[in-house]
């Protein structure tokens, strides 16, 4: 039972699993999904605005400046405070284009930075080349475009930085320079290292043109397109780009523990119920269990008591053969064959002195008190039979049947007293089947029976009939057990096949007549089961004794 | 078996089908009870399709006879096939019936 139980539960388990480790999966996925979707966009929503505080500072700083270009201690002043109030800012410049400034024929830059002791370091310079490479002159000053610089070492203590760079007007609107204001690259990226910290989902960040700022951890570069989840987003203004990607295997990671928890848990659950199932046959199947068995014992016992019953009835019948071995004149021989159930057949046989008395019957339906009817006609028959003629006899025992017979029961009985002296042979048939006399070899029946069985009517007029047995007779008493025997398609012996059968055995002694004539109601019965007593009672009259 | 009783005016009639066997007879205890106290008319039993009885089968007729007996009504057995009457021959019981 128990190892039933577990069975089942692993049967469930190897089911039910795989399906839920795929639920999970996918829920935790679809999970991981907005997460990085979520911090994506909070992600590039904290850059561009870092961007635009930068944006605004270096604008306002060139707004200022546009009303001061013309005294240089007024710009060093805007620079100055510029580097000095905003935080994150490197460094300030402003770029003035060539022949602005009276008497410089070059490009001249004005310039605020920090230094690595965190000193505000002025100071201006002129070039004669192109400052485009560095600062963006073509880009910014000849579209009259703001614009991000690509990432680039720089700054005094060469971080990576990237530069602002915005066109600058005088008062009158006219072209005059670039500004710009230098950050670096970390303080658009520190919060980023932070995030890769206490996520387990990485980040990577690449300008337009696929240069790298922030790379992506080496896990993330050793796993196939397939392994990984990513999401990127655009940051505008810089035309950057960022990669979120988590690696699907940290699903699984993350799954296991859940799928082993929920694993524990049916296990948990099937050990309850085994629980519960044993404790329910301990305290009401195993009760009613051994009710049951109880009651088959009950009944089996009783059965085993009726069978006892039966047969200790059975042997208070006369059963050892040849029952007169003294007496030459006479061979006998019975047998009683009862169905499953407790039957009420009966036959029986003593002498005195030169009469042997012998009787067969059978009681109407089965059972115990069946049985005890037929115990009582036993009684009476050996205890009136000696003493009275047949015909007495009959009357008697009916008479004492009848008598308090509030159920109808009824026995068909014949019985018959043989004077072994001359072959004379008185009998009374009360219902019962009529036996066969063999004589030279043929087999007939007696007259049938003129008379209802014993105990049905206590006025039945009983009287006997005589005939005479002669040496080498023999008398086969039966009852319908032999008869009605079916064979499986419910046909039954009958007494013609009965006839032939014992009409075959004038050479065989009584016992071999009855294990013959057994032996072809078995035979044709073969596969049928056997639904009544079969009882038989053969008497071979041999020769006539002499008077005693 | 199947047992149909008619509590007619004129009499209790019993259509009795299939076959009476053992079995057959302590399944209609409740009924052979019923029809004993029915007795006080005269009891038509419908053998037409009556297929079989055994001895216990008999008892039962014998009951029900003796309960109309008592009573002074008499027992009509009807259509009894030739395997019944055989056996109603046998044990001489047609003598207590009305064979019709």
């Amino acid at each position: 039972m128990t190892m039933f139980v577990v069975i089942a539960v692993l049967a469930v388990l190897a089911v039910t699993l795989p399906v839920m480790a795929g639920r999970i999966r996918a829920d935790y996925e679809e999970m991981l999904d907005s997460r990085i979707s979520d911090d994506l966009a909070a992600i590039t929503r904290n850059i561009e605005q870092r961007m635009l505080r930068m944006e605004d500072a270096t604008n306002t700083m060139v707004n200022i400046s546009s009303a001061l270009v013309d005294d240089m201690r007024d710009i060093d002043s805007v620079l100055y405070h510029t580097v000095y109030s905003i935080d994150d800012v490197l460094g300030v410049s402003i770029i003035f284009r060539k022949g602005y400034i009276p008497g410089v024929d070059e490009y001249y830059e004005r310039y605020a930075y920090f230094d690595e002791d965190h000193n505000v370091l002025m100071g201006y310079e002129t070039y004669p080349g192109d400052p485009d490479a560095e600062y963006y002159w073509h880009a910014c000053y000849e579209s009259g475009i703001s614009v991000w610089s690509d990432p680039a070492v720089g700054g005094i203590s060469n971080q990576n930085i990237v530069c602002y760079v915005v066109p600058l007007c005088n008062a009158d609107g006219e072209r005059i320079g670039i500004a710009y204001s230098w950050v670096p690259l970390s303080y658009v990226t520190s919060f980023v290292t932070n995030y890769k910290l206490r996520r387990d989902i990485d980040i990577s960040i690449y300008t337009d043109k696929g240069d790298m700022l922030v790379a992506p951890d080496d896990y993330i570069l050793e796993l196939s397109p397939e392994q990984m989840l990513t999401r990127e987003a655009g940051i505008e203004h810089l035309g950057w780009k960022v990669i979120l990607s988590a690696d699907r295997n940290i699903i699984s990671r993350e799954v296991r523990p859940k799928l082993i928890s929920l694993a524990l848990l049916i296990l948990l659950m099937a050990a309850v119920m085994v629980m519960a199932i044993i404790s329910a046959i301990r305290h009401v199947a195993k009760p009613f269990v051994r009710r049951q068995y109880q009651i088959e014992k009950d009944k089996a016992v009783m059965d085993n008591e009726m069978q006892l019953a039966s047969a200790a009835q059975n042997e208070l019948l006369p059963h050892v053969f040849p029952p007169f071995p003294e007496r030459k004149g006479i061979d006998l021989s019975a047998c009683l064959h009862p169905a499953r159930e407790v039957g009420g057949d009966l036959y029986d046989y003593f002498a005195v002195g030169d009469k042997l008395f012998f009787c067969i019957g059978d009681v109407s339906g089965k059972g115990v008190q069946a049985s005890l009817f037929m115990s009582a006609t036993h009684y009476l028959f050996r205890s009136v039979a000696a003493g009275m003629s047949a015909t007495d006899a009959a009357r008697h025992i009916n008479a004492s049947l009848c008598a308090d017979n509030e159920n109808c029961r009824f026995i068909t009985f014949w019985f018959g007293c043989l004077d072994l002296t001359c072959g004379t042979l008185e009998y009374v048939n009360a219902g019962h089947n009529a036996p066969i006399l063999l004589r030279n070899g043929k087999a007939e029946f007696f007259s049938p029976s003129d008379y209802m069985p014993l105990g049905v009517m206590d006025d039945e007029g009983y009287t006997s009939n005589s005939t005479t047995l002669l040496p080498g007779d023999t008398v086969l008493l039966y009852t319908d057990g032999v008869t009605e025997a079916m064979d499986v398609n419910g046909k039954e012996f009958g007494e013609e096949r009965l006839l032939q059968a014992v009409g075959d055995l004038s050479e065989a002694c009584a016992s071999d007549i009855i294990g013959k004539v057994l032996g072809s109601v078995r035979q044709y019965a073969a596969g049928a089961a056997q639904s009544d007593d079969i009882t038989m009672l053969c008497l071979k009259f041999i020769e006539t004794e002499i008077k005693s | 078996m199947e047992i149909k009783v008619q509590n007619n005016p004129e009499n209790v009639t019993v259509i009795m089908v299939g076959s009476f066997d053992t079995l057959a007879s302590e399944q209609a205890e409740p009924i052979v009870k019923e029809l004993e106290s029915m007795a006080s008319k005269p009891m038509v039993l419908d053998c037409n399709a009556l297929e079989y009885i055994a001895s216990s089968g008999l008892r039962v007729l014998l009951r029900l006879r003796k309960a109309c007996a008592a009573q002074g009504q008499q027992v009509t057995l009807l259509g009894v096939n030739e395997n019944i009457m055989e056996i109603l021959k046998v044990t001489h019981f047609d003598r207590m019936f009305i064979m019709k």
